[in-house]
């Protein structure tokens, strides 16, 4: 008799409309969003998507310069509850543990917030591709303007 | 540094297929001498009667060709649209985007990927030899065989050069033998394995559709690959 | 269901009215019998059919035979546009339909095309309007069928129907012949197919108050049509299977109910929703209407709110216990925002921005009130987050 391996999945990945509690928890309450960025003094700024995609994430880090790691990592998202769940996810992962270095935010994949937010449908997989671009133009916004 | 990102103009000179609904369009520019890019970032392309916005490729070719490549797998209307325009046509091409690709490294490269998902590996692995980079370059693609298998024939001659070092053929509906097809099935925990010896200094990056990439990341992770040296690039 | 409920997404589907179960009940216990059978029990399953149908013809002004009960709305129209285009082929191959024509119509077209028809789709204005022009324009010889929404189930359009059936007609033709979905009209507007013009009609059921996965399309007797489903030749060989006869009775009744209340229904939500509109356009700023004001359904509402992203709101709105819909591109399956929307100009990034709120026969005034407090705090919520400030 053959039987089938039962594939470890989670709940909402690849299929349908199921947000995991994680997404919802994100999104009902979003963290790190920044209200007004008029007196923000952020070291380095990234702004992905746009109004006609029905994606806007702009990003706003400040930094420890000695330590390399991002110490404050603020957002604001035009976009579906699966764009702002991960720019809030995004934001918790940056921060978290001291902070991630400017290394691995760069390397931050769309696969690390998707997991952390318990898998999404994949029809919202681009929202977690906004997250990791944002981070990755507000990081690289910051080496630039070091380096001048 | 990465190169500026603005609109520019293209004309389509020539069209070349390269698989089974898979076909390579070379574009160049009208409005101007250079486009800068580093093989592996892609441009999105607008075809404003087919859609209201923008869809992105994968720039398939190297900085030094004189034609920028992109590689089309045939799926819906804007590839459909984008694949059937005639040579002469001219596009208004958004880029480069993306860090898809390895900058300064010594380390082993091993390149997975799924279907069309091969595109920006072509180049990157084209300019790493152009530049003479020296880092040891695995390839594992998987297709449903010879038919569907885009660059097959350069990529069984780079390695029989061995300027790939390892490349292996994943299949999963041809039955053909070929010296480098060494897995009939699709790429799982089960035929990934094998190949994940020594997972040491080695970067890996994986490029195919959203579940393809998914459970090779996952795969990858449970066999103990650092996140860090693990790169994706879904196509959606 | 959760009592706390506020559902204003009639457009989508409606509650099953109580007189409907009622009418539905026997059938679903003592009365199985199969229609076709000879004993019986089949026999008074039959009957019920047939009173069903007769009991329908009479509402829209048609006789028995020119009903036919399909599977849903969606059936009914992929009958009409298959159906008539292949069992007129002979006469020609060119077909004109709106571009705001449910996919139920659209993608039939597309199919028809890959078969060798030719479908012209036609342009509307920004309030969703067909031009009487372009169709005159159109017209060609060879024109078979002619497709026009009655009301649009987004922006609520209703379409010159009346007007549209008059400049087909006119010269006494036989084509083309003109087919009208009317699954959102049918609640507050006349479905008389006679005073219409129309030849043939889709109805569904589960926009009128009854049960889902029934519905009907009415066709006027002198024009052939090749059936979809083929088997047992149940519904004079036009749709195959055991009937069910509970949905029927349930749908019959529905219309019935529907055509009673029509008269006062239609003003009661007009006026209901000119004040929810009213409210809206008065306490949350930067909101602009898709569509048109006058020429559209009573109990539609479809606005954009400047930076608010559809699928959010909704998803706000539904944690509070309110039902509505959105055209945004990320709510749907193949992340492309409303086709509607686009075909009346409506702007990418405002497209992304609509919701969609259409009232219902259980909708009052109390409802509309606590909807806009739940509606200016998520606005409030998702404006505060949100990227994209708006003036």
């Amino acid at each position: 008799m053959f039987l089938r391996k039962k594939k470890k999945t989670c709940a909402a990945d690849g299929e349908g409309w199921t947000y995991s509690e994680m997404v919802k928890d994100h999104f009902f309450s979003p963290r790190n969003i920044l209200f007004d960025e008029t007196d923000y003094d952020a070291d380095g700024m990234g702004t992905v998507g746009s109004p006609e995609c029905g994606d806007v994430m702009v990003v706003w880090i400040k930094v420890d310069k000695d330590a390399r790691r991002i110490k404050e990592c603020k957002w604001r998202t035009f976009g579906c509850a699966s764009a702002i769940a991960s720019a809030s996810m995004m934001s918790v992962m940056a921060t978290e543990n001291g902070g991630m270095d400017f290394n691995t935010a760069q390397r931050l994949k769309p696969e690390q917030i998707v997991e952390r937010l318990g898998g999404l449908p994949d029809i919202k997989y681009h929202c977690s591709v906004l997250g990791h671009e944002a981070l990755r133009e507000a990081v690289l916004d910051y080496l630039e303007h070091e380096s001048k | 540094m990465s190169p500026s990102n603005k609109k520019r103009n293209f004309k389509l000179v020539e069209k070349k297929s390269e698989a089974e609904n898979i076909t390579s369009l070379f574009f160049t520019l009208t409005d101007g001498a250079d486009f800068q890019f580093f093989a592996g970032q892609y441009v999105n392309v607008e075809l404003p009667w087919i859609s209201g916005h923008a869809k992105s490729y994968t720039i398939s070719s190297v900085p030094s060709e004189s034609a920028l490549r992109i590689t089309i797998a045939r799926k819906g209307n804007f590839s459909s649209a984008l694949t059937d325009m005639p040579v002469g046509s001219k596009l208004v091409f958004d880029g480069p985007h993306g860090y898809f690709f390895p900058e300064q490294t010594a380390d082993d490269l091993v390149f997975i990927a799924g279907g069309i998902g091969v595109t920006p590996f072509v180049g990157i692995i084209n300019d790493r030899l152009n530049s003479g980079f020296q880092n040891k370059i695995t390839l594992l693609y998987s297709t449903k065989g010879i038919a569907q298998t885009a660059f097959f024939g350069e990529l069984n001659r780079l390695a029989e050069e061995k300027k790939i070092d390892k490349l292996v053929y994943f299949f999963t509906e041809d039955k053909s033998k070929h010296k480098f097809v060494e897995e009939y099935e699709r790429i799982s925990e089960k035929t990934l394995k094998k190949y994940l010896v020594s997972v040491g200094r080695k970067r890996y990056y994986v490029c195919g559709s959203i579940g393809f990439v998914r459970d090779v990341w996952k795969i990858l992770k449970e066999y103990g690959v650092p996140e860090e040296n693990i790169f994706t690039e879904s196509f959606f | 269901m959760d009592k706390r409920q506020i559902y204003l997404d009639n457009a989508s589907t409606t509650p099953i009215d109580p007189a409907v179960l009622t009418a539905m009940l026997p059938y679903l216990k003592e009365g199985y019998g199969n229609p076709s059978s000879l004993y019986g029990l089949g026999r008074s399953s039959k009957y019920a059919i047939e009173q069903s149908r007769q009991k329908i013809a009479e509402i829209i002004g048609a006789d028995r035979e020119e009903i036919v009960f399909t599977g849903s709305g969606t059936e009914a129209d992929n009958l009409a546009l298959f159906g008539l285009a292949r069992a007129h082929k002979e006469k020609g191959r060119h077909i004109i339909v709106s571009t705001i024509e449910h996919k139920a119509i659209l993608e039939p077209c597309k199919r028809l095309e890959k078969e060798g028809f030719e479908v012209t789709y036609l342009a509307v204005d920004k309030k969703g309007l067909v031009s009487l022009e372009e169709l005159r324009a159109s017209l060609r010889p060879d024109t078979i069928l002619v497709s026009i929404m009655y009301a649009n189930n987004e922006i609520g359009t209703i379409e010159p129907i009346k007007k549209i059936a008059q400049l087909l007609k006119k010269d006494g033709s036989i084509y083309p012949i003109f087919h009208s979905d009317a699954c959102q009209a049918a609640n507050t507007q006349s479905i008389d197919v006679k005073e219409l013009g129309v030849d043939a009609l889709t109805l569904s059921s589960s926009k009128i108050y009854g049960p889902k996965g029934i519905g009907f399309l009415y066709l006027n007797k002198k024009y052939a049509i090749e059936p979809m489903i083929v088997g047992g030749g149940q519904e004079r060989g036009l749709r195959s299977g055991t009937e069910n006869v509970a949905l029927i009775a349930g749908m019959a009744k529905a219309l019935e109910i529907t055509e009673k209340k029509k008269k006062l229904e239609g003003p009661r939500l007009l006026q209901l929703r000119d004040y929810f509109l009213a409210r809206i356009k008065k306490e949350i700023k930067s909101v602009s209407i898709n569509g048109d004001t006058k020429v559209r359904l009573p109990n539609n509402i479809n606005i954009s709110i400047k930076g608010v992203e559809g699928e959010a709101l909704v998803l706000l709105l539904d944690e509070q216990g309110v039902c509505c819909s959105t055209g945004s591109a990320c709510s749907s399956m193949d992340l492309t925002p409303s086709y509607v929307l686009t075909s009346i100009g409506v702007p990418l990034e405002l497209a992304h921005c609509s919701v969609r709120f259409t009232l219902g026969r259980h909708t009052t005034k109390k409802d509309t009130d606590k909807t806009m407090k739940i509606l200016i705090k998520a606005v409030e919520t998702l404006r505060k987050i949100s990227s994209i400030k708006c003036s």
